[in-house]
């Protein structure tokens, strides 16, 4: 099981998004550099500025090639062998950390700007395919080995994600969730302060089918299997299948 | 096929009583999904106090056949 302190005591609050860019205090620049690479040396992010332009689009074998042999030196650390597609966005590179084997299919986005130091793992031979947004608001973000994540699904850690081995995620899952402090409801949503209930942890050999929603504070036991299109609110144990909105289990493993 | 499976596989698949018969096969029935075998096997476990491997469960593919093996189960009860 990946290593995600539980906090569901105390619902855990961070900086927005919004506050960053709505900074009146700092150039567009700056905002910008903050969001995208914001401990590198100006010209480490410079360098990285061009990879961003000229091979994060670049096609065929060649392209993978490139990638795989300059945007290493960007990365908190860039296992053996792993592939880079196209067309994908990676801001504070210096904190993920991808495995041996690791692939990352196009259009993906990569962003551990809330990650600190926990920064977002993802271990050997795990397959993020297209269109998927790993991001951290706040909170660290750690996949196993050897897990699959559909298409188009969404990792957003509000307060940490541990995810353990050999998991399969299914396309257009949601893994996130997140409230608003519940005395705030008289300010526009936009200028609420988010809250979140605690991580997530999904243990190993979990299956989640597709368009599964996980929300936050929630723990997955290991080898349990959520049908698709579930809402998953509550805690699920170990060997379990769980179903509906919200999931109830319906059956043991055994 | 007993009157009691019957009923049940009926409730759980939601279709008419009449319908259930004891060659309907997993595989030609829409209703009888994933789910609702796993939903099947956990009534018939608790009405008829029995527990199944997961083997068992797996190949189970007609009322029949589940039929059969809750018969044997009692049988072995005495």
């Amino acid at each position: 099981m990946a290593d995600v302190r539980p906090n569901v005591e105390r619902p855990t609050t961070y900086t927005t998004v919004h506050e960053v860019l709505n900074s009146e205090c700092e150039s567009a620049f700056a905002r910008y550099r903050k969001l995208t690479f914001a401990d590198a040396t100006f010209m480490r992010f410079a360098l990285f500025e061009l990879a961003t332009i000229f091979l994060l689009p670049a096609n065929g074998g060649v392209g993978l090639w490139l990638r795989k042999k300059l945007l290493r030196h960007f990365f908190g650390a860039f296992g053996r062998s792993a592939i880079i597609g196209r067309n994908c966005v990676f801001r504070h590179p210096n904190r993920i950390f991808l495995g041996d084997s690791v692939t990352v299919d196009d259009n993906c986005l990569l962003d551990a700007r809330g990650c600190g130091s926990e920064g977002l793992h993802i271990g050997d031979h795990t397959i993020v395919s297209r269109g998927c947004t790993i991001k951290s608001k706040a909170g660290g973000i750690r996949i196993g080995r050897r897990v699959n994540i559909g298409g188009a699904t969404q990792i957003i850690s509000h307060s940490g994600i541990g995810i353990g081995d050999d998991v399969g995620i299914g396309g257009a899952c949601q893994i996130s969730g997140g409230t608003f402090a519940i005395q705030e409801f008289s300010k526009p949503p936009a200028q609420r302060t988010p809250v979140s209930n605690g991580p997530i942890e999904i243990g190993s050999g979990a299956w989640l089918a597709t368009g599964v929603l996980v929300l936050d504070g929630v723990r997955i036991g290991e080898g349990s299997v959520i049908s698709a299109g579930s809402v998953v609110t509550q805690a699920v144990g170990p060997r379990c299948v769980a179903q509906g909105i919200p999931a109830k289990k319906v059956f043991t493993l055994r | 096929m007993e009157e009691r499976l019957k009923l049940l596989i009926a409730e759980i698949l939601d279709l008419p009583v009449d319908d259930i018969a004891a060659d309907m096969n997993r595989q030609r029935t829409p209703e009888w999904d994933s789910l609702n075998h796993l939903r099947l096997i956990t009534a018939c476990e608790s009405e008829f106090d029995i527990a199944l491997t997961m083997d068992e469960i797996a190949a189970i593919h007609t009322p029949q056949h589940l039929e059969m093996i809750i018969d044997s189960r009692s049988i072995g009860r005495g």
